[in-house]
């Protein structure tokens, strides 16, 4: 089983990314487990045809009776296992506390040993705030970090803050940064820029995913691109992300 | 001295008076402001407090209430508990908190409700004060918050700041009534039978308020048309000083004095800001407690002491003792007050530079009074530990409720007199310490 | 809302972790928070028999730079210096609220620091949020079960067999310092088991210390007292074969089938003549101390305990004074087989009420509409009962009731004799109760 974590700048196409990447690795065979660690709850929204699944917290919160896991995680596109952790609404509450909790609760149902994916994904909202934010980083759960950013300034910024938190946590056995995957916004010289700023982070590139309006197309219609335009060279790119994910 | 690095003597002091910390494990730490402040509003009349906080904080609440109800100055039991869970604390704590409120205030019936929040509330970070804005038009109640944050401070300091300055929220413009005063800062329900409200009763002078002991909301509405206020500790003054900024009532910070010069001093200082001449009573009072400390000087000259922080000047105290010839040795400290100054002048004027140390960790307290091995130790509470090293352990809880020579001749007593049972432990201590009868 | 104005905030699963903990000899106790929740701990000690934590628990002194950067650095200061200063086997990290919330992961701590500390680490980091105190001791009894428990066999088979390696060898399981009554009631079931020639290895965890934890796989066979027990002598079952055995004994005849059973496991025979001088000493029936006027059997009772202690008052009730309790209350739901089999343990017929977990008003509610004349309880169940007119004192918290000397068991024969001779007594102090 491997974990990885997905981390990145708000807004800058974690979730899309990491959506794609579940269902590219579902198409090649893998079982999946994407955990959507953001209180919007909409980390797995295009693979479930649009429809947002109960979150672990709400469940949690609302249900009477026992809770099991068929109550938390869904199956979606290809058989991608989605979970959705949860949270407060803006302004109140701790939303770290509660990825902290759903975790603990996805463990101590046996999540991991009852669904034995090939691949878990962890989809973690915008930057490490505090340390429930760490939590996917924590022995145990990712062994492995992608950062997905863009050329811009405060994409690669949020970026460096990711990588440092994840190498102060070096020491204590947690996830190790893999490399970025650079999602562009069309900016000039993208590539370098990132490429450059990677180095500086002592990871690499592992993937380019092109600004393509096929993205949104397929948005539109509640899907990734794996499922809603399988043979663009777009749904290739996400598909080759996968296999060197993998390995 | 295995700790010597950690120690100062008192010369050294740095002018801040700041005390380096000496561990970085603990135990058992400064006090907890949420306990200090669960501890204290019950005193006022009327008035129900709602807590709020993790059941760490909640249970041990109760149970030092209750532990308070054993004993010669129980509170009343006014304390109600709403426990955060964990969802609490993750979706956020308004609806319970507002769920809370309504009930208190339905069934409890307070003119005033406390609302004290922990460490938690703060660093969730969600903004309370407004949720209670909203809530206040729809209770009858009187809704005064509290913020109790530990992690922000070092002590209890803060949150009881906080505890006396809600209640300025009670307070209104009043006209000045001449020969009137509140005091701030004694917290007992024997507050009004101290010989400082004694004497100044005595010179017609009126104590409306004893903040916080036992006032009612509408005595504390009334409050600030007195013509002084007498802060006795540094809790109070903040309020005080709100009080003399909205209300122009005047105030004087004294904290309690334990030498008879020092009362004398200290009744003069109130007398003149009250405008009435010092009583009579007090010059007939230093001489009775001159008296004791030469029947207390002649038994006890010679030995040493530890001296712990107690309450009002612990330095005053520590140099009472040098003048019936007990050396202070160490002073056992957490904090230094700016006001301790003078008196560590005096006490190094008197030719005495004990040791002064912050024991972070009571263990160290012990390494240290093993290798100082004073005669008594003064103020301090675990007698055990304090016997089977061989030193007399001195309890001034009785003293603290007292103020000026009532309460050097109650600390003179103390010394002087060994409290039942004491014999009997330090025998048995002994006999394990040595391991032979 | 219970705001508990009468009763008391249930303490969480954070205590039950230091209550666990500190009866551990060389095992210090470093809570990462506030030095208040300390100091208010120092405090919360003394209404277990007057114990004080000094020397055994200790605080990082967390402030608000570790709160808001999620600072490490006194925490992993603080566990060098105990390390350094007071040579322990082992250190736990415990976590407060505080610590859980922000999410400062105390494992990764030890990940970090554990080669450069000789003392073995451990962490605890729920903080009080994952539900009431039993499971926190559950918490520790099982990792030191599974974790710290060591194989023994190689031991055994050493030439110099040490004595714990005797097959009349036990562990005792479930006592930790906030069990009621502790000191008078291990003494009784060491003085019972000593009569029948078995050894008590260690008591887990009241009474230990790290070597002894080490050795427990080295025992006969594990002796449960609680059920909060129940799972660690599972582990140790499972990693070591040893078997175990469940119970308290009370009255009697729950005092003679608990030998009984412990013989038949270990394969020894009781000793006929030193059951007989027991019996004759401690087994005093209620009949031979009330007169002919004296009718007891119209009492009304309520038992408020945890289920371990419930269980068994009810049957010696019911079994030897031939008084059937008609409220039971038990302040946690109990744990194991016997959640399946609730009536069978306290034998409840129709007007008899089981509470879990009521809340103060239903308590109080229960208790005034039952009108009972004895009541066993906690300090808060004896004050709403005011007006009961027989009232003992039979659960934590016990603010104000201290069991330091060890001559008043509840269990056990001797507990029997205590227990039969105390209820004579108060209704004899109480001759109304005989008439209503």
């Amino acid at each position: 089983m491997k974990k990885i974590a997905i981390y990145g700048k708000g807004g800058i196409g974690k979730s899309t990314t990491a959506a794609n990447l579940s269902a590219a690795l579902a198409k090649q065979g893998r079982r999946v487990m994407q955990i959507g660690c953001d209180p919007k709850a909409d980390s797995t929204c295009l693979l479930m045809n649009g429809k947002s699944v109960p979150t672990i917290l709400d469940t949690l919160r609302t249900k009477a009776t026992a809770v099991s896991l068929e109550d938390m995680v869904y199956p979606g596109f290809a058989g991608v296992l989605c979970a959705e952790c949860g949270g407060p609404t803006p302004g109140v509450g701790c939303a770290g506390r509660g990825i902290i909790a759903s975790f603990e609760k996805l463990e101590a149902l046996k999540a991991y040993e009852t669904y034995r994916p090939d691949i878990v994904l962890y989809d973690v909202l915008g930057d490490v705030v505090c340390g429930g934010f760490a939590m996917p980083l924590r022995r145990g759960y990712a062994d492995e970090v992608y950062i997905v950013t863009s050329g811009e300034k405060m994409s690669l910024f949020a970026a460096r803050n990711i990588a440092q938190a994840v190498g102060e946590f070096k020491g204590r056995g947690y996830a190790q940064l893999k490399g970025m995957i650079l999602n562009a916004r069309g900016i000039v010289d993208e590539l370098e820029i990132v490429r450059r700023a990677a180095a500086e982070m002592d990871t690499k590139v592992v993937a380019e995913i092109p600004r393509d309006p096929t993205i949104q197309a397929c948005e539109e219609r509640n899907a990734t691109v794996i499922e809603g335009a399988p043979d663009t060279s777009l749904a290739e790119r996400y598909r080759m992300l996968a296999r060197s994910i993998v390995g | 001295m295995s700790i010597e690095n950690k120690c100062l003597r008192l010369s050294e002091l740095p002018d801040d008076g700041s005390l380096a910390a000496t561990a970085h494990a603990k135990y058992p730490g400064q006090h907890c402001s949420f306990r200090a402040v669960a501890g204290t509003v019950p005193l006022i009349k009327n008035s129900y407090a709602l807590l709020f906080g993790p059941a760490i904080c909640l249970y041990n609440a109760k149970l030092s209430m209750n532990m308070r109800s054993l004993t010669s100055d129980p509170r009343p039991n006014n304390l109600l508990f709403v426990n955060y869970s964990q969802d609490d604390i993750i979706f956020g704590f308004q609806e319970k908190v507002r769920v809370a409120i309504f009930q208190a205030d339905q069934e409890y019936h307070p003119e005033v409700l406390f609302l004290i929040t922990s460490c938690l509330q703060e660093i969730v970070g969600e903004d309370f004060d407004a949720c209670i804005d909203e809530i206040r038009p729809s209770v009858k109640a009187k809704l005064l918050t509290i913020h109790t944050e530990n992690f922000t401070c070092e002590g209890a300091a803060p949150g009881v700041e906080n505890m006396f300055k809600s209640l300025f929220e009670l307070m209104k413009e009043q006209p000045q009534e001449e020969r009137t005063a509140n005091i701030l800062g004694l917290w007992t329900s024997t507050a009004r039978k101290t010989e400082l409200v004694r004497l100044l009763s005595g010179k017609g002078v009126r104590i409306k308020n004893v903040i916080p002991s036992y006032c009612t909301p509408s005595e504390l509405e009334e409050a600030p048309g007195v013509q002084l206020n007498i802060v006795l500790d540094q809790y109070g003054l903040p309020l005080a000083r709100m009080m003399k900024e909205k209300f122009g009532t005047n105030y004087i910070y004294c904290r309690k004095p334990y030498h008879p010069d020092s009362i004398e001093e200290w009744y003069q200082n109130i007398a003149s800001a009250l405008n009435v001449d010092l009583p009579v009573e007090v010059a007939d009072l230093k001489k009775k407690t001159e008296a004791q400390q030469e029947k207390a000087r002649a038994a006890l000259s010679g030995m040493t002491c530890a001296v712990f922080g107690t309450s009002g000047r612990p330095f005053d105290l520590a140099h009472l003792l040098a003048n019936i010839g007990i050396e202070p040795r160490a002073m056992l400290l957490q904090t230094i007050q700016p006001e301790d100054r003078p008196d560590i002048q005096s006490l190094l004027n008197a030719g005495f530079d004990p040791i002064v140390f912050r024991g972070d960790n009571s263990l160290q307290n012990e390494e240290l009074l093993a290798e100082l091995s004073p005669d008594i130790s003064v103020g301090a509470f675990e007698r055990s530990s304090l016997a089977r090293m061989g030193i007399r352990p001195i309890v001034l809880s009785t003293s603290n409720y007292l103020l000026g020579f009532d309460s050097t001749l109650e600390v003179l007593r103390l010394i002087m007199e060994k409290p039942p049972g004491l014999e009997a432990l330090m025998f048995k201590e002994k006999i394990l310490a040595d391991g032979e009868c | 809302m219970d705001l508990k104005h009468n009763g008391f905030p249930v303490p969480s699963d954070y205590f039950g972790v230091l209550w666990a903990l500190s009866g551990i000899k060389d095992l210090l106790i470093l809570e990462h928070g506030s030095t208040g929740t300390c100091n208010y701990n120092a405090f919360n000690y003394m209404i277990m028999n007057r114990q004080s934590p000094k020397g055994k628990l200790f605080s990082s002194g967390m402030d608000e730079d570790d709160v808001v950067m999620g600072r490490d650095k006194k925490i992993k200061e603080a566990i060098v210096e105990l390390d350094r200063k007071y040579h322990p086997e082992m250190i736990a990290l415990v976590a407060t609220g505080v610590t859980s919330v922000i999410g400062l992961d105390l494992q990764g701590i030890i990940e970090e620091i554990q080669p450069t500390i000789n003392a073995r680490m451990l962490s605890f980091p729920s903080g009080g949020f994952a539900g009431d105190y039993t499971i926190g001791i559950r918490e520790v009894f099982g990792t030191l079960a599974r974790d710290i428990a060591e194989d023994c066999t190689k031991k055994v088979r050493s030439n110099d067999a040490p004595s714990w390696t005797k097959p009349s060898t036990v562990n005792i399981i479930g006592p930790t310092i906030d069990s009621f009554n502790i000191i008078s009631d291990l003494a009784e079931l060491e003085r019972m088991l000593g009569l029948m020639g078995i050894r008590v290895n260690t008591v887990f965890t009241c009474n230990t210390d790290v070597d002894a934890i080490k050795n427990m796989a080295c025992a006969s066979l594990n002796l449960v007292t609680r059920d909060i027990g129940l799972e660690a002598a599972a582990i140790l079952k499972e990693r070591f074969g040893t078997p175990y055995y469940y119970g308290l004994p009370f009255g009697v005849k729950g005092s003679i089938d608990w030998m009984k059973d412990i013989a038949s496991i270990l394969g020894i025979s009781l000793d006929k003549g030193m059951v007989r001088a027991e019996l004759e000493k401690y087994g005093f029936s209620i009949l031979e101390l009330v007169n002919f006027l004296q009718n007891i059997d119209h009492l009304r009772a309520a038992i408020s305990c945890p289920f371990d202690y419930s269980s068994g008052l009810a049957a010696m009730m019911r079994d030897e004074w031939g008084i059937n309790p008609s409220l039971i209350v038990l302040p946690a739901s109990p744990i194991g087989p016997q959640r399946l089999n609730r009536e069978a343990n306290f034998g409840l017929g129709k007007d008899v009420r089981l509470l879990i977990e009521p809340d103060s008003w239903t308590l109080q509610d229960a208790i005034s509409s039952m009108n009972p004349h004895i009541v066993f309880g906690n300090s808060y169940d004896l004050q709403i009962s005011r007006n009961v007119p027989i009232r003992i004192h039979a659960a934590f918290p016990a603010f104000d009731h201290i069991y330091r000397y060890d001559g008043t068991p509840f269990v056990g024969l001797r507990g029997h004799a205590y227990l039969t001779q105390t209820i004579v007594n108060l209704l004899n102090q109480n001759p109304e109760v005989f008439r209503n």
